[in-house]
């Protein structure tokens, strides 16, 4: 026992060698996620972006203050303050969503109402970009319809009739990064164990180089645990170095356990190595079985819900989906990293992948062949 | 248990059928301590078949195999343990040094290498940071059998070992694969050369269809074709094509 696992650790050890000075691996297992990571947390898709909103103060005064303070209360709104003539050109630019322009006059009235006295209300003119097709425009429009409503209530002292209790779900401001990241993590780990274990067999079956191996006393065992160990001591690595980027470049915050994303990992990796191992057995050559691959990995790559929450898909697809490995590892890790969800949380996905890894192991041990 | 000290490999009635066809047709010999012994046959003889099943590379059908003091059927990891082997068609990792390839070896065996003193010994030492895949011909065929010496073996198997080198890389492999035979080594080789054979061999078999139609030394087997009459058509002269090959293109090995 010890001198297999004396063999075992110098074969993980100069396995991970190779890996490292494959220069394809690392493009593809590390490289290429974060890649993806940057291009889709840069262009920030399908998050609430911030409304920007400019301010012409043009009155400066004790009536203004306050709504301009009120205004960059709100984290929703990007606050800038200049000149009409400026803020005008950005908003024909497209950089403002609204231009809020709060005259010289403002509050003329709240004099006149403080004594009891019945007033007009003042026009306040709101320019906004009629070019967009989203809905920022109108959201600013309403959140300053909201601050001046409360400054009203508060000049005259009336009271809310209603009060909207609001009870977040969520109490993080969470952004699409903070979506995808544990996307991506699932993401690596399915492609680094189909396509790391997959090509390796085949390539060293393909080229002889099992059969050397096994002209050797070590066990065909030893050999593929220590691949089994290699390709799950990297995916950590990848999971580690994806998170790493998130937390530092991308500002997001892991709120779970992180033994328990690494313990995700891990069940992930074991279902889709012993993919990996079938598709190796299934397909003769190279080529073929990098084709049985993408055919198991392409569909879970845009209907797990990595790239986008499944919502969106038609409801016959989304119970279809619910049951994909994929989708239990992303949702999975998901609830960990963003929701900090404990292991009874997330005992559904866990059921999932666990029975996954019955079914794939089954298939590795029929399909899984040396020859 | 082997019979004799003498003979370090004993075979014995070895069969292996595949769909009723037998490849390896129930065949017998013994391979003597410290000699090179050739197994000859035209393609799809069963050379191969009955390397791999002495190996333990292929479960044996029938009959039974002894190397030293182990039976093939009963122990071939202890059989692995005692032989190199050479396979027609070894690749190695890619990324990986001569060295580290040499100490990965190792490790398949328990052992603890010096990869440079095995790596001189097949004149590799100036190669030993290259990659397998920056290798000549020639240069791949000495690092394959590097790798089968990392165990110290007992035997080494060679699987047409000078299939596609040039006349340079040939008589360099078979002066090196000599000098493993003086090391005190026992060679089993297969090879579609004669020359090859008539050179190396102190005893060789020559199969056909499954089955040793003959086996005896190169010599007592050419003597007792001329006895039974036999005339070249045309007479051989003092040299033949390959030595004006090597007179005019010299001995030195062509490999960067």
């Amino acid at each position: 026992m010890n001198k297999s696992l004396s063999a075992i650790k110098t074969i993980v050890l100069y396995s991970i060698k190779m890996f490292f000075r494959d220069k394809t691996a690392i493009f593809f297992s590390l490289f290429l996620p974060l890649v993806i990571m940057s291009i889709f947390g840069v262009m920030n898709f399908g998050a609430a972006s911030k409304v920007k909103m400019g301010i012409v103060d043009e009155a400066k005064s004790q009536a203004t203050a306050p709504v301009v303070e009120g205004l960059k209360k709100v984290s929703n709104l990007e606050i800038t303050e200049n000149n009409l003539s400026i803020e005008k050109g950005e908003l024909e630019k497209g950089n403002r969503d609204v231009v809020l322009i709060l005259p010289k006059d403002f509050g003329k009235n709240i004099a006149q109402l403080k004594m009891g006295q019945k007033v007009a209300p003042q026009e306040i003119q709101l320019l906004y970009n009629n070019n967009k097709q989203n809905s920022t425009a109108s959201i600013g429009t309403t959140i300053v319809n909201q601050v001046l409503d409360r400054y009203t209530h508060a000049v005259t002292q009336t009271p809310d009739i209603f009060v909207l209790k609001q009870e977040a779900i969520s109490s993080k401001n969470l952004t699409y990064v903070d979506f995808l990241i544990p996307g991506i993590v699932a993401l690596g780990i399915m492609q680094m164990s189909v396509i790391g274990v997959a090509s390796v067999f085949v390539n060293w079956r393909e080229r002889g180089i099992l059969r050397r191996l096994l002209a050797t006393p070590v066990k065909p065992r030893i050999i593929l645990f220590s691949q089994v160990a290699t390709r799950l001591i990297i995916s950590i690595m990848q999971t580690t170095t994806i998170l790493t980027v998130g937390v530092l470049f991308f500002g997001i915050h892991i709120a779970g356990s992180i033994p328990l994303i690494l313990l995700l990992g891990l069940m992930g990796g074991v279902v889709f190595l012993c993919f990996g191992f079938t598709v190796s057995g299934i397909g003769n050559s190279q080529n073929t079985v990098m084709a049985l691959a993408n055919i198991v990995m392409m569909p879970m790559m845009f209907l797990s819900g990595v790239f986008f929450p499944r919502d969106g898909l038609p409801n016959w697809l989304q119970t279809i989906t619910h049951y994909l490995p994929l989708t239990y590892l992303a949702d999975a890790l998901r609830g960990v990293i963003i929701d900090g969800s404990s292991m009874l949380a997330i005992r559904n996905d866990i059921l999932g992948l666990l029975v996954w890894m019955v079914i794939t192991f089954i298939l590795a041990i029929r399909f899984f062949r040396w020859e | 248990m082997a019979k004799s000290s003498e003979n370090i490999i004993e075979v014995k009635d070895l069969v292996k059928k595949y769909n009723g066809f037998k490849a390896v047709d129930g065949i017998s010999f013994e391979v003597k301590r410290g000699e090179i012994f050739g197994i000859l046959g035209p393609n799809g003889a069963g050379k191969t078949t009955t390397l791999e099943m002495i190996e333990g590379l292929r479960p044996i059908d029938s009959g039974e195999v002894h190397i030293d003091e182990f039976n093939v059927n009963n122990d071939p990891n202890k059989v692995k343990s005692v032989i190199g082997v050479q396979l027609q068609s070894s690749a190695f990792f890619d990324y990986l040094k001569l060295t580290e390839l040499l100490e990965f070896f190792g490790s398949l065996y328990q052992r603890k290498v010096n990869p440079m003193e095995i790596l001189k010994e097949v004149e590799l030492e100036d190669k030993a940071k290259s990659q397998v895949k920056t290798l000549s011909g020639g240069q791949k065929q000495r690092f394959s059998i590097a790798s089968a010496l990392v165990n110290e073996p007992k035997v080494l198997f060679l699987d047409e070992p000078t299939t596609g080198l040039d006349p340079q890389a040939r008589h360099h492999l078979w002066g090196l694969i000599q000098q493993i035979r003086d090391n005190g080594k026992t060679v089993v080789i297969t090879t579609h050369y004669m020359d090859e054979a008539e050179i190396l061999c102190d005893r060789v078999a020559i199969m056909d269809a499954g089955k040793i139609i003959k086996l005896d030394t190169p010599d007592n087997l050419v003597d007792r074709l001329i006895k039974k009459g036999f005339k070249k058509k045309k007479v051989e002269k003092a040299a033949n094509l390959e030595d004006v090959f090597l007179d005019l293109t010299g001995k030195l090995l062509r490999e960067s």
